[in-house]
């Protein structure tokens, strides 16, 4: 399972850093280090297209694979989930600590001084 | 001849409306989170039992002497085809309203429980697939991202996760604050301890009680993953943890509203008193009264 996700981190950083459509054998041949057979690598990609992070088209008798959003949009997508989260509306995630107003802002940064003075952070 | 359904639905009115906003506020329940929350699930349990009780009581009590006998008797007339036998439009319609409540109940309990998987499923299948396990923090997953943020995804997948931005801004003994405090919410699966509560908002926003339960639940739970986190880091580290990660999320406008959960937490860990004994040893007794009451009211032979 874990080398599973592996290959597919691997799969998708070849296509994030392609930005363009890839066959098979091109996201084959661009994964580091690997020599995967190219039905371990469709698996992957067939995997992924489910997962809805990767399209696949047609371009005349192969299939291209394109990642559908970049890395940095995903990242941003799920922040803005994270971020957004308010614990009423799901409880699927918990963060660490909520969202602040300014004025819990300037006392948390008093706390913040307190503790460090009476025990210098290293 | 209604005594008991009358106890009942006067013991859910209670449990529904002043009691969660006296819970809410008291005192003592920052100071012992684990037995307080007890005392918040006894108390859904027990309003939620007794509002149906009550209903199903005052139903079918020209049936039988005692409600469980009246029940039996309710589902044999139905199994014969003559369901409502010896009742009355009032008895009708309370037992029809019990049942539409007790599938309201369940129903958003199991529609925010599948929305939750649905949500955390996704998300998960999207961090795995952007950051590999890091050793060194425990399995945690690093976003790169400069904000300062740190959750979890609880479940039996669960997993950690930080952004770039909360890794360098946090030292390394705030950094063990953070992962332990997320690892407790994990292994205590304090998602599953508010999920009925957030259903049940969503159930009946209607009743304030109901409303004030969720976020007073949600707090309590941040406080006991502050309890574990401190066993381990010490009260001063996990504080400017919170701290440090508290002033560097953006603010979000007008959520400061009522009380701020975040300056409570540094609170109790920078000024801890710890209470009496009898205080967790009241709560768990309430709690235990709470739940055992309704039911031993139902058994009461000849209560009509």
């Amino acid at each position: 399972m874990a080398r599973l996700g592996e290959l597919e981190r691997a799969v998708m950083d070849v296509l994030w850093a392609a930005r363009l459509p890839l066959t098979a054998r091109a996201v084959a041949a661009a994964l580091p280090r690997r020599a995967l057979a190219q039905t371990t690598v469709l698996t992957v990609l067939s995997r992924l297209e489910k997962k809805g992070v990767v399209r696949r088209d047609r371009a005349g008798r192969a299939h291209t694979y394109t990642a559908v959003a970049s890395r940095e949009d995903h990242i941003a997508a799920l922040m803005w989930e994270v971020l957004g989260s308010t614990p009423d509306r799901s409880a699927a995630l918990a963060r660490f600590v909520g969202s602040v107003g300014p004025e819990e802002t300037a006392a948390l940064t008093e706390a913040l001084q307190a503790v460090s003075g009476d025990a210098p952070a290293p | 001849m209604t005594v008991v359904p009358g106890l009942l639905l006067l013991l859910a009115l209670t449990l529904v409306e002043p009691v969660p906003h006296w819970l809410a506020r008291a005192r003592w329940a920052a100071r012992a989170p684990r037995p307080a929350l007890v005392l918040w699930q006894a108390i859904g349990l027990s309003a939620g039992f007794a509002g149906i009780a009550a209903g199903v009581g005052y139903g079918v009590a020209p049936l039988a002497g005692s409600i469980p006998d009246g029940v039996r008797l309710l589902a044999q007339q139905a199994r014969q085809g003559r369901p409502i036998d010896g009742l009355g439009p009032t008895q009708v319609v309370a037992i029809l309203a019990s049942l539409a409540l007790a599938a309201r109940l369940t129903g958003m309990l199991a529609g925010a429980a599948g929305r939750m998987a649905r949500d955390r499923h996704r998300h998960r299948v999207l961090v795995d697939l952007l950051s590999a396990p890091y050793a060194d923090l425990g399995g945690a997953r690093v976003l790169e991202h400069p904000g300062t943020v740190a959750y979890c995804l609880p479940g039996l997948r669960s997993r950690v996760v930080l952004s770039a931005g909360a890794v360098r801004a946090l030292d390394p003994a705030e950094l063990t604050a953070v992962l332990a405090h997320e690892h407790a919410h994990v292994a205590e699966r304090h998602d599953l301890v508010v999920l009925p509560f957030v259903a049940w908002r969503a159930a009946l926003p209607f009743l304030s009680g109901v409303r004030c339960a969720q976020p007073a639940v949600s707090a309590l739970i941040e406080m006991v993953a502050d309890d574990r986190a401190r066993a381990a880091v010490g009260a001063g580290v996990l504080a400017s943890a919170i701290a440090r990660v508290g002033t560097a999320t953006a603010p979000r406008g007008a959520l400061a509203v009522s009380g701020s959960p975040v300056l409570d937490r540094v609170a109790r860990l920078l000024d801890p008193r710890p209470v009496p004994r009898w205080v967790p040893a009241a709560a768990y007794l309430g709690a235990a009264t709470l739940v055992g009451f309704p039911v031993l009211l139902l058994l009461v032979p000849g209560g009509h």
